[in-house]
């Protein structure tokens, strides 16, 4: 598989470091910084939208991929890239979208104008949400990068995780980073806890989450659940959706969604004290549509219930 | 003189692995140039990117860039300190970032901290040197703190001046929690109450109750100063 990178910024200079390093350095077959200042005539974004062939960077590279990433682009430089897609021939487009500012126009006129090329586009929004794809090319991607995935090999007589293997890393390298430091510690939830979202929110790491933390768009506080989560679920400890489903299972089975997310959603890390799953509504909806998906409760009008045939 | 210009700063600012700064911060003190100088043009850099972050810069920024480009300045005052000279009105005290209290108040105690919700470091940091660098000593309670830590704060240190941060919109209120924290555990008459941040303005300022804004670092040591009877 051939990858092809658009990129600006840190936030796209730290995924092309880690992508790179972790493995896939001989895949990349071209990588250009895009940024408004690349753009001729320094177009308003309605102008762009007429004619985007007309406002393609003179300088873009010619080069032939499979997959193409787009990391760190201004939203509103997004219309690009079709044609520049289609110019490299790519076959797959994966658009991360963690600032809302990275959040192309219009998604949906981009995604079918890929469609209309026969490219294939999806937009994770936080890119570490990624986890699978009905696409190869993404889906080949995904296998190495995305939604965090561990296995941890926990003592039985020490109670101290004594190896951690990652299954899936972060595109921005925290899980592989915190997973580093958690080998060794006590398998217990407030030490896990704190730990995990120490790495991710560490702006001092080189791996730390770049996302917006804006808790009106909480995507860090959202990558952070799924970081936390995926550890607990390979150390044996309870997740989000294991205290979700349970907390269904004792107000009765139903219950409304907002209810549920003010029991389960704490807005601040807690290291101690009462056990609260995530740290954002985000990370609750997300699971919420897996759960759904996985069969195991049902969603409508603003309530959520457990499946009778489910199992908690 | 600037040497460098601006486009070239935030070049430097925005370098994620951080290599330029520091070569950019050693190559700037081997020509000779004042320290004061050079954080002057980095902290100009940092507003433009913090314009930016809010919409209202030439460029659009993102949370990776303020991230980053904090980073890079802490590592800027890890080279530029040592070169601060020491007493005097352009000094820069020693310590640094979450320090902690060092003997004597200086032109006054300003214990400071951005609030609950809210990470943002930058704003913060550059006030802390600004006031550090004028004769006042600082305690830095760091990001996202709660407003029952900021109230510990007072009352366990009696700072002159309490300086909430806040670079969020979405933030701001949690800047009135603090003050409501104070006036009910009775601090409040204590301590003098500045407030800062880009979404921050002079109207929430004394909306909230807050005895200052400091629109920029420059205006919120002005307002610091004269707080401590120490300004002009």
């Amino acid at each position: 598989m051939k990858i092809g990178i658009l990129w600006a910024g840190p936030f796209g200079e730290q995924m092309i470091n880690h992508i790179s390093l972790a493995g896939f350095g001989d895949r990349i077959v071209a990588v250009y910084e895009l940024t408004p200042e690349k753009v001729p005539g320094g177009a308003r974004p309605g102008e762009i939208w007429e004619d985007p062939t007309a406002f393609l960077p003179l300088d873009l590279p010619e080069a032939r991929c499979d997959l193409l990433l787009v990391l760190g682009v201004q939203g509103a430089l997004g219309v690009l890239v079709p044609e520049i897609a289609r110019s490299w021939r790519a076959r797959a487009v994966i658009f991360a979208i963690d600032d809302r500012g990275m959040a192309p126009d219009a998604r949906r006129s981009i995604g079918e104008d890929l469609a209309e090329s026969r490219i294939h586009a999806e937009f994770p929004e936080p890119f570490c949400i990624l986890s699978g794809s009905r696409n190869d090319l993404v889906r080949a991607f995904a296998e190495q990068f995305g939604r965090p995935a561990f296995r941890a090999t926990v003592d039985p007589a020490t109670r101290r995780i004594t190896a951690i293997t990652v299954l899936r890393d972060t595109p921005c390298g925290t899980a592989s980073a915190a997973a580093a430091k958690l080998q060794g510690l006590p398998c217990e939830p407030d030490t896990i806890l704190r730990r995990c979202y120490e790495e991710h929110h560490n702006e001092e790491a080189e791996h730390c989450c770049l996302a917006e933390m804006d808790p009106l768009y909480p995507v860090m506080q959202e990558a952070g659940d799924l970081l936390k989560d995926a550890f607990f679920s390979s150390a044996g400890l309870p997740t989000t959706k294991d205290l979700m489903l349970r907390t269904l299972a004792t107000a009765g089975g139903e219950m409304a969604v907002d209810e549920l997310k003010a029991r389960v959603v704490s807005p601040q890390v807690q290291w101690e004290g009462p056990v609260k799953g995530c740290t954002t509504g985000r990370t609750v909806d997300l699971y919420l549509a897996e759960l759904a998906e996985e069969g195991k409760v049902e969603i409508a009008g603003g309530r959520v219930r457990l499946r009778k045939d489910s199992s908690t | 003189m600037p040497v460098t210009d601006g486009r070239e700063i935030l070049s430097i600012l925005l370098d994620f692995k951080g290599e330029r700064i520091r070569e950019y911060c050693g190559r700037r003190i081997g020509e000779g140039a004042d320290p004061h100088d050079i954080f002057g043009e980095l902290s100009a850099g940092l507003e433009e990117i913090g314009r930016g972050f809010e919409g209202a810069g030439t460029t659009r920024y993102f949370t990776s860039d303020l991230i980053v480009s904090g980073r890079n300045m802490k590592r800027a005052l890890a080279i530029l300190r040592p070169h601060f000279s020491p007493g005097g009105e352009k000094s820069f005290s020693p310590g640094g970032e979450k320090s902690f209290p060092r003997s004597g108040r200086g032109k006054g105690l300003v214990v400071l901290g951005t609030v609950k919700g809210d990470v943002h470091d930058i704003g913060k940091m550059i006030f802390a040197v600004t006031l550090e660098s004028n004769g006042f000593s600082c305690i830095d309670l760091g990001v996202d703190v709660d407003r029952e830590v900021f109230a510990d704060a007072v009352a366990r240190h009696r700072p002159d001046i309490l300086s909430l941060s806040a670079l969020l919109t979405s933030t701001l209120p949690a800047m009135r929690e603090v003050l409501e924290e104070l006036e009910r555990r009775g601090l409040r008459q204590q301590v003098k109450v500045i407030v800062g941040g880009h979404p921050v303005t002079g109207e929430f300022a004394r909306e909230i109750g807050a005895d200052a804004w400091g629109r920029d670092a420059v205006d919120g040591l002005k307002k610091c100063l004269s707080f401590t009877g120490a300004g002009p």
